[in-house]
């Protein structure tokens, strides 16, 4: 395995961490040292479903996983084509596949703390988004990803922590 | 169908100072417009109905105000022709304010557009209308607290009962340019080398090429959107609740996979029974047969002829003359069926229920080459191709604009068409309904799978947002049809009578009768009609409803069969674009393109109706 520049390892560490702990545990400061080695940044990342940009719109470099495209068995982020219809769900990030299709749903209001809802998939797929119902393509479902409830309550990256860390 | 628009694209010329309405589509900037100006401008509920820029003068105290009502973008520099538009529009004109209209209801998502805004230096004030609905839903704004985060007045408002409107008056003097963070600073380089870049410009045009810039660029824009959804988050943080809600509404049996389409079905039916069971049957026949052909028309004939020379005799109750062609046409035959369609259809856009409609065409749409998008443009073409032609401006990609403006011109009648059609064909019952709708549906289809698989190419993405359903308002069901019916009196009827002045010329000068000759052949040979359709194919070229009059009176005469009527009410349904038509294809989409069309589709509706008698004859029909 071709390991990684440090400089770069170093930033990875940082935006990854940069989304567990605002999206998942609502904090706004990050850990300044953390001894994790990159096989376990890796798997933190397949988790998180590679996002390749911090929550603050800055690139992350891309990891080995991130080109094996790795899937996780519990991932945290999902997309939202891998959600049942009905389920209420949480936008966390637009991957970006296609900045087109990205740039239209930011400005429909499907950016990252919107709810979102997939009300019917068939005659074509309708999303309800916060007040909105809107229409889209399947494809559109693809590019973004969110985070679902678990009883009630969202995902949590540590299932041992106590839930008022939850959001 | 914006009929009351002036093309005002441009420069706006004297002394008062502009004021803009911008915002989302469908969060009642026209409605506004009309609160505060008083002219009207059509409004309904489904996004996309103001397509150009409705301008009033305004006065407010001792000043004159421009007031322009603009059609509703998500954001400025997007690439549709509206974005387009409007970056002209607000370039080449100082605009004083730009009231930026949101529906309460999601105004969050508006701020994007706020964003903008501030960036370009624009001073603003926020409306959020809808209040109401808001309310209803349990969604508490704090207005102080996003008054003062913003920097900008903002006005709670209830556009369509007027609430809110003396306020907006009231506060307009007090619009600012809103305080939002300065670009991140990941974007300052990047942002260094745009301005260098664009530095031969003046300043405030700078402004809008960098914005543009960024926009066109993936990761610059990710990152932009990325600073500004925080912001928004912070802005609205504390001051913006929203009930959770429960998502079981009745409405959704609308795009039910099975409902859905007997609810369309449905529609449908009782359109038809509105239009062409009791419209065509019962009040064209009073009128045309009653009024015009048994009372009035004898009448006048007894009256003039002894008295009027032949020539002028002619002109008015003669074969092609006004009193007995030009005017029974247009106000006994077309006009009631009109009316009729436009209140009808009035109801469907103000109801919400088109856009679901292009919900349940999607996946078929999809396979012709087009989105569930295209299904809006083609209904309203059913009220007036020409207006519907200017709607495909809300398409996204040139190929789809091009399949639905080729598919509108060739096969999709507007309603004064329309209704001569039900008329004619409500005497034959619902089998020749059937087999005309579906000879013309089975054709546009044919025509659409065919460029699809010439021009096929990356599909378009579909995406369209549902209004919520409201109960029509009766006012603005009235105002519309009235200011539709106003328009069909004022522009469409002077155009008959100058067709029918022209077929008179025409006819006393005997050049008629050569191009009838010219035409005969085809209309004989190939068609196998009798010739005197020959006469209502050639007013066909000028208006297709015209022509389709013509063969009504024909109809009415007992020239034609049953299979004859069908062959030509299809020939006349997939004829050629009427002049206005054919006018604004060439403004929108170009010289090459119109003619190409027009010629495509003359060939065409001819091929189609010689096969289709043929094949009538051939069933024993």
């Amino acid at each position: 395995m071709k390991s990684c520049n440090p400089e770069e390892f170093i930033l990875r560490k940082k935006r990854l961490f940069e989304w567990i702990y605002e999206e998942i545990l609502d904090l706004t400061f990050f850990p300044e040292n953390v001894a994790i080695s990159e096989f376990e940044l890796d798997e933190l990342c397949t988790r998180l479903a590679h996002p390749r940009f911090c929550p603050h719109g800055k690139p992350i470099p891309m990891g080995q996983c991130c080109r094996e495209r790795r899937v996780s068995p519990q991932p945290l982020f999902v997309p939202l084509s891998e959600i049942p219809t009905g389920e209420e769900v949480r936008v966390v990030f637009l991957p970006l596949h296609h900045p087109e299709i990205a740039r239209q749903l930011y400005e429909i209001g499907l950016y990252s703390g919107t709810r979102v809802r997939i009300l019917t998939r068939n005659p074509a797929t309708i999303l309800q988004v916060e007040e909105t119902q809107i229409a889209v393509d399947d494809s559109f479902l693809s590019e973004v990803y969110v985070r679902r409830k678990e009883s009630g309550k969202f995902h949590n990256i540590f299932p041992s922590f106590p839930p008022e860390n939850n959001t | 169908m914006s009929e009351r628009c002036h093309p005002l694209e441009k420069k706006i010329t004297g002394e008062a100072p502009i004021i803009a309405l911008i915002g989302m589509p469908n969060v009642g900037k026209s409605v506004l417009f009309h609160r505060l100006s008083g002219v009207y401008s059509t409004v309904s509920n489904f996004p996309g109905t103001t397509i150009e820029f409705n301008s009033a003068l305004l006065q407010l105290g001792k000043q004159t105000y421009h007031l322009v009502d603009m059609p509703g973008i998500f954001s400025l520099f997007g690439d549709g022709d509206l974005e387009k538009n409007i970056r002209n529009f607000l370039q080449t004109n100082t605009v004083e304010t730009v009231i930026l209209v949101t529906d309460a209801k999601n105004f969050d998502r508006s701020l994007f557009l706020l964003a903008e805004l501030a960036h370009l230096g624009i001073r603003l004030l926020l409306v959020l209308n809808f209040w109401d609905e808001a309310q209803n839903r349990r969604i508490s704004i704090h207005i102080d607290a996003l008054k003062q985060r913003l920097g900008i007045p903002v006005v709670p408002a209830i556009a369509i009962r007027g609430v809110g409107v003396p306020s907006i008056i009231k506060e307009l003097p007090n619009a600012a340019v809103p305080e939002i963070p300065p670009l991140p600073y990941m974007l300052d380089g990047p942002v260094k080398n745009l301005d260098k870049e664009w530095s031969h410009l003046p300043t405030h045009l700078r402004r809008w090429e960098v914005m543009q810039s960024i926009r066109r660029n993936p990761n610059l824009y990710n990152t932009y959107y990325s600073a500004y959804q925080i912001w928004i988050k912070e802005v609205t943080r504390g001051l913006l609740t929203r009930a959770s809600r429960r998502f079981t509404g009745w409405q959704n049996i609308l795009h039910h996979p099975v409902y859905g389409y007997l609810i369309l079905g449905a529609v449908l039916l009782a359109m038809y029974e509105v239009i062409g069971v009791f419209g065509a049957g019962t009040v064209v026949d009073f009128l045309e047969n009653q009024v015009f052909g048994e009372w009035l028309l004898p009448f006048l004939k007894r009256l003039f002829a002894p008295v009027l020379p032949p020539l002028i005799y002619d002109f008015f109750l003669g074969e092609y003359g006004m009193l007995s062609m030009a005017i029974p046409y247009s106000l006994a035959l077309i006009l009631p069926l009109v009316v009729l369609f436009y209140l009808s259809f009035a109801l469907l856009e103000d109801s919400g229920y088109l856009p679901r409609i292009a919900v349940l065409l999607h996946r078929f749409f999809e396979k012709i080459g087009l989105t569930g998008r295209a299904v809006v443009p083609m209904l309203l073409g059913l009220g007036c191709v020409t207006m519907a032609t200017l709607t495909t401006r809300i398409l996204q990609s040139k190929r789809e604009k091009i399949l639905v403006t080729l598919l509108m011109a060739l096969g999709i009648p507007c309603s004064a068409q329309l209704a001569v059609v039900f008329a004619m064909l409500a005497g034959l019952g619902p089998t020749a309904v059937f087999l005309w709708a579906g000879v013309v549906f089975l054709n546009l289809l044919l025509v659409a799978f065919i460029s699809h698989q010439v021009f096929r190419k990356e599909p378009s993405h579909f995406l369209i947002e549902l209004p919520p359903l409201r109960f029509p308002s009766m006012g603005n069901i009235v105002q519309k049809t009235y200011s539709r019916t106003r328009w069909y009196l004022f522009e469409v009827i002077p155009l008959f009578i100058l067709c029918t002045a022209i077929l008179w010329a025409m006819d006393k000068m005997r050049i008629l009768t050569v191009f009838i000759s010219l035409l005969s052949p085809v209309v004989v040979k190939w068609m196998l009609l009798p010739p005197e359709t020959a006469t209502a194919f050639l007013i066909g070229f000028f208006r297709r409803d015209y022509g389709a009059a013509g063969l009504y009176a024909l109809q009415q005469q007992g020239i034609l069969s049953f299979s004859g009527i069908l062959t030509s009410v299809v020939t006349i349904t997939l004829f050629v674009p009427c002049l206005a038509n054919f006018l604004m294809i060439w403004k929108e989409r170009g010289k090459e393109f119109a003619l190409y069309a027009t010629a495509f589709i003359f060939t065409y509706s001819f091929l189609v109706g010689g096969l289709f008698h043929r094949l009538l004859l051939w069933m024993g029909l």
